[in-house]
């Protein structure tokens, strides 16, 4: 029996220490960014790699392939890269305009495969992804999630959302960014059913409709609003679709001009409506095909391609007294 | 520890509930979800009630011949070479279904957490394990379940807390749309796959578990609310990553702890949190040696040793390597078998 022991005991720290097949950690090579393109037909994947070593610590290496199927462009990168490539840390997907909705399906298989990656990275699209590599992943996640949590325009998509959002609606907005002289966010871009850069009132249209608005700022007529609050919620009545908002505001700034809170607040929820509006003339509604699904799955089958689609928005907006909030933004 | 000590029914409901998930490790989430869609939640009710008859069944057999085992059970019922070949059965059944469990649980543990190692590592190691706590008798493996299911506790307790924020009813929608026949077909696939295997526990003489007269009430128990964690368990996953997606990849349950964050700063626990579905698979495994070693012993009349439980594994290692069975429907067909030989011994057993 002591020699069973012996043996199991020797055999369990071979095994455990993993000297059977192994990878040391500085062989790894950890890869934040990848961004993926389509030029002429073929796919151009680039990787940024982070190489830290004692004298520069956020020491990194971009290595760019391009072939004509995504896991050639991997191969390639295999053979050029001097360590091995792990999207285990995988922190931003780069995306362009230029990738269709066949492309799309391969980038997802392509994620989906690999026993690396998460799949809860964020996803950006911008126009050049080379210079996007100037910039630490981590500055992009956090300029979207303060618009995210200031502005209101766009928020951090993920690629399960973005897979999700393909699969049950057929289209999926990403954050769209534009690099100049300092990177700059453009909007939600849609992709797959409908390729298209929507605008910052439609984004913003979006968000109040998908109850994604934390925060927003907005001007009409001089008059300054802070958006506090926003709760959205749909109601779906076989092709009827009533939208409520109940939201929460704050006045910045006001020229005086109006002084009657009631009007103050019309301007407020117009201005609201309006975004959802413009949001709802220039897009498809998946989103609200969905929802009719979800709902009324009986009315939904028998009318599937003739459902007209009746829009009700209906606003509730209470303003917060600055003088009210100890220590706010505006309290004198 | 004293082989021939009592096992509190306590300990033996903590082993009953990892024999109810021990085939969470082979896909049991994909398959349910592929064959009744939204309309999973109502295949897990239904089969909860139709899991309560193979549990009545595992009562009844219990107490019957309290004092003898499976194997001796089947030997005072029929005659011999009827009591052979079923005995025979069992064990080339089990040994199929452990080779099957274990090289799900390597994938598994490969896919989860050592993608650069091969499986036959992997397998050797979790097979060692096995072989050392089986051949330590039942007393052992039920002290074993016992101090797992309070790790297990803890990170389901982890795990819902953290995903409960992600979760969005409307993605369980739309509900009874599919065809009823995939409803129960999925409800016949789930009561399979989580009751069949608490037969094992019938290796267990009911004399040698102390105060027996609860021992069916916490039994019950533990069933219900196994089947509640099995419940709530798909309705998180469903409402976190919608059908479609939970349809697509592997481990949907798993894939789920990703999003599992504690106070926004302890992230990436998921393969921690994993290690839960790999308990299961750990406690199956060494029952079913135990069990196999017992029948083995039964069938040839071998004395107890510890050769026996070697070659098992051994057995039960080539088995995992070879056939590299991946269809859980096979695991179903087999189990169903099992079913059907514990049906047969309901009939003719004696009551005392």
């Amino acid at each position: 029996m002591k020699y069973t022991k012996f043996i199991l005991i020797f055999l369990l720290s071979l095994f455990m220490t993993g000297c059977v097949s192994y990878s040391d950690l500085n062989e790894l090579g950890i890869i934040d960014m990848v961004a993926i393109d389509k030029i002429d037909n073929e796919y151009v994947v680039s990787i940024n790699m982070l190489l830290p070593n004692e004298n520069d610590l956020e020491n990194k290496k971009i290595y760019t392939s391009k072939n004509s199927s995504l896991n050639e462009c991997l191969n390639d990168l295999y053979l050029s890269t001097t360590k091995k490539i792990s999207f285990s840390h995988l922190e931003l997907l780069i995306l362009t305009p230029n990738l269709v909705k066949n492309d799309y399906d391969e980038i997802i298989n392509l994620f989906l495969n690999r026993v690396d990656s998460r799949n809860t990275f964020n996803t950006v699209i911008v126009d050049t992804p080379a210079q996007i590599f100037n910039y630490k992943s981590k500055d992009i996640n956090d300029l979207i999630n303060i618009n995210s949590e200031q502005e209101g325009t766009v928020t951090i998509k993920q690629f399960d959302q973005i897979i999700k959002d393909i699969l049950e609606l057929g289209i999926s907005y990403i954050p769209r960014i534009k690099i100049e002289e300092e990177i700059k966010i453009e909007g939600y871009q849609s992709i797959y059913y409908q390729n298209k850069l929507l605008s910052q009132e439609e984004s913003i249209g979006y968000n109040f409709i998908s109850n994604k608005i934390t925060k927003l700022l907005f001007t009409v007529d001089e008059i300054g609003f802070i958006t506090d609050q926003s709760l959205t919620n749909i109601k779906v009545d076989n092709n009827k679709i009533t939208i409520n908002i109940d939201t929460t505001y704050q006045i910045t700034s006001n020229n005086n001009s109006i002084k009657n809170d009631s009007k103050i607040a019309k301007k407020y929820k117009d201005e609201i409506k309006r975004y959802i509006n413009y949001y709802l003339d220039k897009n498809p509604h998946n989103y609200f095909y969905n929802l009719i699904k979800k709902h009324n799955y009986k009315y939904y089958n028998n009318n599937i391609r003739n459902i007209n689609l009746e829009f009700d928005i209906k606003i509730t907006a209470t303003k917060i007294d600055n003088s009210n909030i100890k220590g706010g933004m505006f309290n004198e | 520890m004293n082989k021939d000590s009592k096992i509190s029914p306590l300990e033996v409901c903590f082993l009953s509930s990892f024999l109810y998930r021990s085939f969470y490790i082979i896909g049991f989430f994909n398959l349910i979800i592929k064959i009744s869609k939204e309309d999973s939640i109502f295949s897990i009710i239904i089969s909860s009630i139709l899991g309560l008859m193979i549990l009545y069944g595992y009562f009844y057999i219990n107490n019957s011949l309290p004092n003898h085992n499976i194997f001796n059970k089947i030997k005072k019922t029929f005659p011999k070479i009827i009591s052979d070949f079923l005995i025979s059965i069992l064990i080339v059944i089990f040994i199929f279904i452990s080779g099957f469990v274990l090289y799900n649980l390597s994938i598994f543990i490969k896919y989860n957490l050592l993608n650069d190692i091969s499986i036959i590592p992997i397998s050797i190691l979790l097979i060692i394990a096995v072989m050392y706590i089986s051949s330590k008798g039942i007393n052992t493996i039920t002290r074993v379940s016992g101090i797992l299911i309070f790790i297990f506790i803890l990170f389901v307790i982890i795990s819902f807390i953290s995903l409960i924020n992600y979760s969005n009813p409307i993605n369980i929608y739309p509900l009874l749309t599919n065809n009823f026949f995939n409803i129960y077909e999925g409800s016949i696939y789930s009561c399979i796959l989580s009751v069949t295997p608490i037969f094992l526990l019938l290796i267990i003489p009911k004399v040698k578990i102390e105060k027996n007269s609860k021992y069916h009430k916490y039994m019950l128990i533990t069933y219900i609310v196994n089947y509640i964690y099995i419940l709530i368990s798909f309705i998180l996953v469903i409402s976190i990553l919608g059908v479609k997606l939970a349809n697509i990849i592997n481990y949907p349950d798993i894939v789920v702890l990703q999003k599992v964050s504690l106070l926004h700063f302890i992230e990436r626990i998921e393969d921690l949190l994993s290690f839960k579905v790999m308990f299961d698979g750990f406690i199956f495994l060494s029952l079913a040696t135990f069990y196999i070693k017992e029948g083995i012993n039964n069938l040839f009349n071998i004395k107890p040793n510890k050769t026996t439980i070697m070659v098992i594994n051994i057995f039960i290692l080539i088995t995992s390597l070879y056939l590299r069975i991946v269809n859980i429907k096979i695991i179903v067909y087999l189990l169903t078998i099992i079913l059907f030989i514990h049906c047969a011994l309901m009939l003719f057993i004696r009551k005392k």
